[in-house]
Formats: structure tokens, C-alpha cells, sequence
């Protein structure tokens, strides 16, 4: 289905600014879509490419109901173009399929766009070889592209786009759009989906893989929480490196030391592993709340580390210091 | 949707669109064909949105309806149904039903709406071109063309009306950046082909012309739109996108003051470039022609493998020469000439050489040389 604008919540300001362009048929030929993961930028590039292709568009983007929408919706639009990574990297040679399907004439008479999602994992080769297209794209030919990290863009693509920023959401919206999920509003507890979405640092996306974890897991990391245990570290270093990409791997020690930062200040409502909550306690007095604050910010950014990183090192260093007493 | 037809029918139209049928993965319904019964007739339609195919076979139709059927599997099917009349109908679900004989299958498809739109027929007058004649240009320039993945311009030939001496010709430019070549042949009317404009068609779907134009007797059927090409012949249509790029001024490159000049017997010439070429260095294929009185050897040496060395006649009367090239493009354009004698004509050692048919004015060949001593 291709969604309306208006299905891409809480994000007043960068709809706001897709909808000018809409309307004023003024659509730049780059855009960058920058934010968070897990915001809705991906589904607001798909509302804003199918509304171009729309033949009845509306104020609220495309009408989902004309043949070109029909098409976009199956997947089926010629006139799309999507360029995802393939081996953790955008490589250069999809960036130079992508180049020699835009020398070719537009298949169909409609604006032609294409998704580069997400842009920032395109390697500097991959990225100086779009340069010359995304200055001069061929004629109603629209280039959008998909960023987590801005930083991770070399400044020669930002400076050749225009941006659209996405905003992190506050907890609230985000509980609601979990509630908006049917299967969510089935599995999971009211409780369990207000502590995700506090700890989601204002993502519904990664709100959502947090409520996916299951409890297995989280035995395994209150042991090595609880014990000094350097082999089990290192053996849990070495799967970490290895299982490195799955999503929402982070979730459950980032919940645990959420849980260990409120109980070391003395909270004891709003608990998200209620069934660990006495060892949680023990381990809790270790550390001052805000010793456990930085730790899960330690935890926070190894989640936004690239593929390429150490992030076996990342992980033995923190579980060292967890048990570091302040 | 319902309908009948014979098995040699249905294989030869399902063999002429599977070939088309996109194989990668990234829109499923590319690697169906499109069946669509009409009155007396069926179409099906492929493509990988760079050609389009489209076959019409006229049956007895019950029923009519549209749905994509994935090309390969449907292709295999056929080629396995005992022979005689083969009922093919429509089934709730997305599905056909293939019968014939006691032999049964039930293909999945998907809804005939998921299939891209089509681009329509040119409404712009059509021209016949010779089929024999487009075989012949398209062999000619084809290995010109550049397979360089970067340099798209050059990726196609360029197509476009020549008039000489109050004859309307079709003149085929292809370029790589180190050689070029052009080859045309008369035919009676283009104006609708292509007016005043000239056209890039990638090599691709020129080769895929070519195949069309092979392919039983007649003349090809031509026509350009903005975006395409249009070719048909027969029952079989084709589409092939037009490439959005400027393509070089090549009659710039066509050196005007070569003064020396050798004739050559083109098949001794073609048949001492083969034995050559078996020592010559893998990446380069750099080979040496040495021209003095009378004569032409043609030598080619590297360090890793040896020598190799042959001579034969030429009609040659200017000062010694000696100039290197790639085998390979000298090849080529040895392969454009049917003349009995080619010509070679030289300016220095290091400037680009023409090599055209003696008298023949219809296939020109340059190459850049290169230095190798």
C-alpha cells in the first residue's frame, strides 16, 4: 500500500516540508532524509516517491488508488530505483548500476527516483561515484537518500542535497504508535511497551526490536553482570563480534542497566525485568546512578557502531567495567 | 480466460519473449511474461525495462482475461507437453491451467494489473529496413561499441540519416574512445525513422534487433519515439529504451590527411592477424604491422611468451613504417570489410589510422595505435 503523508507521525516539520515541495512541484532532484534509526524516514521517502508518482495527487501525498500507485505499491514501479547495501556496504559497483540505469530514457512518463537507503553506509568510492549524478541528475529524475548517521556522509554528498531532518520522538508518541501496532497491542503489556519505549532513546523502530528480545537472553547477561567471570566475558565478546549485525541485540543489556541505573537511585517503580529484580538490586550498588547512566551510553553507541568496528574490544571493555565498582 | 493452441506454437512464442524476462530478482514480476487473450488472438509481452518483447499468435479463444505467468517455468512446461493442441486457461488465485494430452499443471502467476505499463506502438510512420541490411551494420560497428561500465555515451550506437548523392542512407556509429568505426547502407525512406534526429541505441537491445531481423525472411519494421525504439517483424515486436546521452562529434575523428596508403589482400591480412595474435602479450594484444616496399609483416613480441612474425604482399610504395596496434581492433575492423583488398591509411606512428574497404565508401574503421618498442 502507498501510505498518505499523514501516516508518518510525529514528524510535523519534515512533512510539513515534503508537502511544500509536493505542492509547489519544485521537488529538488537530491534530498537527504537524516535521523535516527527507526524514525520513519524510510517510510516517509516511499509516501514521498509514491505521491511524485501519483497521477491524482492529493494534498496528503499519493492517492493509492491510480494504476501508478497500484504499481508502486506491488513493488512493481519501473520507475523506482532502489540501491540498499548488499554486504554491510553500498559498493561501488551498485552505484554504477544505478548510473547506467539513469543513462537509459525514463521507462515510463512519470518522475523517476531513486532510494539510496541507507546512504550512509555507501563506501567513499561508492559515494565520490554518485557526486556527478547528484549534481546533475537527468531530467525529472530525483535522487533521495536515506542517512542514520549524517556524520558518516562525506561532506561533498551533504552538501549537494537538500536536507530533510527527522526528530527522535518523545516516549509518549512513541507508546502510542507501539499501541497502533496490532500485533504489539496483542503480545506485549501495557508496562513492558511504556518501558520500551523509555529506553528506546525516541525510536519507535528500536522501541520495537527492544519488546522482540526475549528473556533467554537476558539470564545469560544478568550472570555476567553479577560474576567477574574474564572467560565468560571473552566468550561473550567473541559472540558479540561474531552476531554483530542482528538487529536488536542491544536490547536486552540496554534494558538491564536501564533497570540498574533506576534501582541505584533508589526507584523501584517502572522496573522492566521485574522477574530479575533481586539480583538486579545486588549488583545495582556497585555503581553511582550516574556511573550506571554512562553505561548505558556505552551501550547506546556501540549500537551505532559500524560493521567494521572493534566491537569485540567494545563489548569486553564495558562488561570489565560493569563490574568496576566507583 | 481460456484458449487453445498448437505446442509448437506455444514454445516457439514462449522461446522468443523467456529470453527477455529479466532474471535478477529485484521485481518479481520481471521474470514473468504478461498473457493476454483477446478476441482470436494471444500477446505476451516480457521485459526487463530496458527491451520489451511482445509476440502475437492468433488462436481459438473461449475466454478472454490477462495474467503474468512466470516466463522460465512456463517455458519448460511447454517444451515437455506431448504434441498436438495445448488448452490453457485461467483459474481463481492467479493461476493457469495447462492441459494437454492426459498431462496437467497448474502454474502460480500473479495479477496481470502488478505487470509495468507498456509503452504503446510509435504512432510515427514506420520505415522498412532490409533485415539483411541491419544484420550486416550491426555486426559491422557492434564491436566498436565501448563495454566500459562508466562511460555510458559510448555504450550504444548511434543511428542516423545520411544523405549522399540523392540517396537516403542509414549510417551506424559506434565509439570506445580508442576506436571507431562506422558502416551504412541505403534504404529507400527513413523520414519516419528518424527525421531530422539521430538516435543512441544501447548495444544491448541492438543485438537483441539483430536476433529479431535474423530470424526467418522479410524486412524489419522501424520506428523511433522519444524513449524508444521500435522494431517488428512478423508476429514479434520489440522496445529498446534509447540511452539519454550526448554522444562525441565523430567526423572529427576521422583524420583527413593520411597520406600513406597500402592495399592489402583482406584475407591473407585477417588469416596473419589470427596467427599473430596466438603470441601476442594476453592484456594488450599488442601487435606491430611494418609496412615497406611491396611488402607487410606483421610481428608481435613479449617477454613472457616470445615471437611471432608472418608476412605477406602489400601494394605499398611510401617509406618504411612501423606502427603498433591491438590485435583485437584490427581484427574487428579487418571483420567489417567483405572488399577482396583493404586499406590501410597512415599518417605517422603515432596518429589514428583509417582502415576502410578499398573502393567500398560504406564501412570506415579508426584506430588509435599504440606505442610498443
Amino acid at each position: 500500500m502507498v501510505e498518505p503523508l499523514s501516516a508518518i507521525r510525529g514528524q510535523d516539520r519534515a512533512v510539513a516540508l515534503l508537502r511544500r515541495y509536493l505542492a509547489s512541484g519544485m521537488v529538488p532532484p537530491g534530498l537527504l532524509f537524516f535521523g535516527e534509526e527507526g524514525i520513519g524516514k524510510e517510510k516517509a521517502a516511499m509516501a514521498f516517491i509514491g505521491a511524485l508518482f501519483c497521477r491524482r495527487r492529493t494534498a496528503d501525498g499519493a492517492c493509492g488508488g491510480c494504476p501508478e500507485c497500484r504499481r508502486f505499491a506491488s513493488g512493481a514501479h519501473p520507475n523506482l530505483l532502489r540501491v540498499s547495501p548488499e554486504n554491510h556496504f553500498i559498493q561501488i559497483a551498485e552505484i554504477r548500476a544505478l548510473k547506467e540505469e539513469l543513462s537509459l530514457k525514463a521507462f515510463s512518463e512519470r518522475p523517476r527516483a531513486a532510494l539510496i537507503c541507507p546512504a550512509d553506509r555507501m563506501t567513499l568510492q561508492a559515494a565520490n561515484a554518485l557526486l556527478k549524478t547528484l549534481e546533475e541528475p537527468p531530467p525529472s529524475t530525483h535522487l533521495v537518500l536515506v542517512a542514520h548517521r549524517l556524520s558518516e556522509l562525506p561532506p561533498t554528498i551533504i552538501s549537494r542535497c537538500q536536507k530533510v531532518p527527522f526528530a527522535t520522538l518523545p516516549p509518549e508518541e512513541v507508546v502510542e504508535i507501539l499501541r497502533g501496532i496490532p500485533s504489539v497491542g496483542k503480545r506485549y503489556d501495557p508496562v513492558e511497551v511504556r518501558a520500551a519505549a523509555a529506553c528506546a532513546g525516541g525510536s519507535p523502530g528500536r522501541a520495537l526490536l527492544l519488546l522482540e528480545e526475549t528473556g533467554e537472553e537476558r539470564q545469560a547477561w544478568v550472570g555476567l553482570f553479577s560474576r567477574m567471570d574474564p572467560a565468560g566475558i571473552a566468550a561473550a565478546g567473541e559472540a558479540w563480534k561474531k552476531t554483530g549485525e542482528r538487529k536488536g541485540q542491544i536490547a536486552v543489556p540496554l534494558s538491564l542497566v536501564r533497570d540498574l541505573a533506576l534501582l541505584s537511585s533508589g526507584v523501584r517503580t517502572d522496573i522492566i525485568n521485574e522477574d530479575f529484580r533481586d539480583m538486579l538490586g545486588a549488583i545495582a550498588g556497585r555503581k553511582s546512578p550516574y556511573g550506571w547512566a554512562g553505561a548505558f551510553q556505552a551501550l547506546l553507541s556501540m549500537s551505532r557502531l559500524p560493521p567494521q568496528a572493534q566491537k569485540r574490544l567494545a563489548m569486553e571493555a564495558f562488561l570489565f567495567g560493569v563490574h568496576k565498582k566507583d | 480466460m481460456n484458449f487453445t493452441v498448437d505446442r509448437e506454437q506455444l514454445t516457439g512464442l514462449l522461446a522468443r519473449v523467456q529470453g527477455v524476462a529479466e532474471r535478477r530478482h529485484t521485481m518479481p514480476v520481471l521474470s514473468h511474461a504478461l498473457l493476454t487473450v483477446e478476441k482470436s488472438a494471444v500477446t505476451l509481452v516480457a521485459s526487463d525495462l530496458e527491451i520489451v518483447v511482445r509476440c502475437t499468435q492468433p488462436v481459438e479463444a473461449g475466454e478472454q482475461g490477462a495474467i503474468a505467468v512466470p516466463a522460465r517455468k512456463f517455458f519448460d512446461i511447454a517444451k515437455v507437453l506431448p504434441r498436438g493442441p495445448v488448452t490453457i486457461s485461467g483459474r481463481n488465485g492467479n493461476y493457469v491451467e495447462i492441459s494437454a494430452g492426459q498431462g496437467h499443471f497448474k502454474l502460480a502467476g500473479l495479477p496481470s494489473g502488478e505487470f509495468p505499463e507498456m509503452p504503446e506502438k510509435p504512432t510515427s510512420a514506420t520505415v522498412a529496413v532490409d533485415s539483411e541490411l541491419f544484420s550486416r551494420l550491426v555486426d559491422r560497428v557492434g564491436p566498436f561499441a565501448s563495454s566500459d561500465e562508466t562511460r555510458y555515451n559510448l555504450a550504444g550506437v548511434l543511428l542516423e540519416k545520411q544523405e549522399s548523392e540523392g540517396k537516403t542512407v542509414l549510417r551506424m556509429v559506434a565509439t570506445d574512445g580508442h576506436r571507431l568505426a562506422f558502416a551504412e547502407g541505403e534504404v529507400p525512406e527513413l523520414g519516419g525513422l528518424l527525421g531530422e534526429k539521430r538516435v543512441l541505441v544501447p548495444k544491448k537491445g541492438l543485438i537483441e534487433i539483430r536476433k529479431l531481423a535474423e530470424g526467418g525472411p522479410g524486412s524489419l519494421t522501424l520506428s523511433a519515439s522519444e524513449k524508444f525504439l521500435f522494431a517488428g517483424k512478423g508476429d514479434t515486436e520489440l522496445w529498446v529504451r534509447l540511452l539519454d546521452a550526448e554522444f562525441p562529434d565523430y567526423r572529427q575523428v576521422v583524420p583527413k590527411d593520411n597520406q600513406l596508403v597500402a592495399r592489402i589482400p583482406r584475407e591473407a591480412f585477417a588469416d596473419s592477424l589470427r596467427r599473430v595474435s596466438v603470441m601476442a602479450p594476453e592484456k594488450v594484444h599488442s601487435i606491430k604491422l611494418s609496412l615497406s616496399e611491396g611488402q607487410l609483416e606483421v610481428s608481435t613480441a613479449s617477454p613472457e611468451l616470445g615471437e611471432a612474425r608472418d608476412l605477406l604482399p602489400a601494394e605499398y610504395a611510401g617509406a618504411p613504417v612501423k606502427i603498433g596496434f591491438n590485435g583485437r581492433y584490427l581484427q574487428d575492423a579487418i571483420g567489417g570489410i567483405s572488399e577482396e583488398t583493404a586499406r590501410i591509411e597512415i599518417k605517422d606512428e603515432v596518429s589514428q589510422v583509417i582502415i576502410r574497404p578499398d573502393e567500398d565508401r560504406s564501412f570506415l574503421a579508426v584506430i588509435m595505435p599504440m606505442r610498443i618498442f
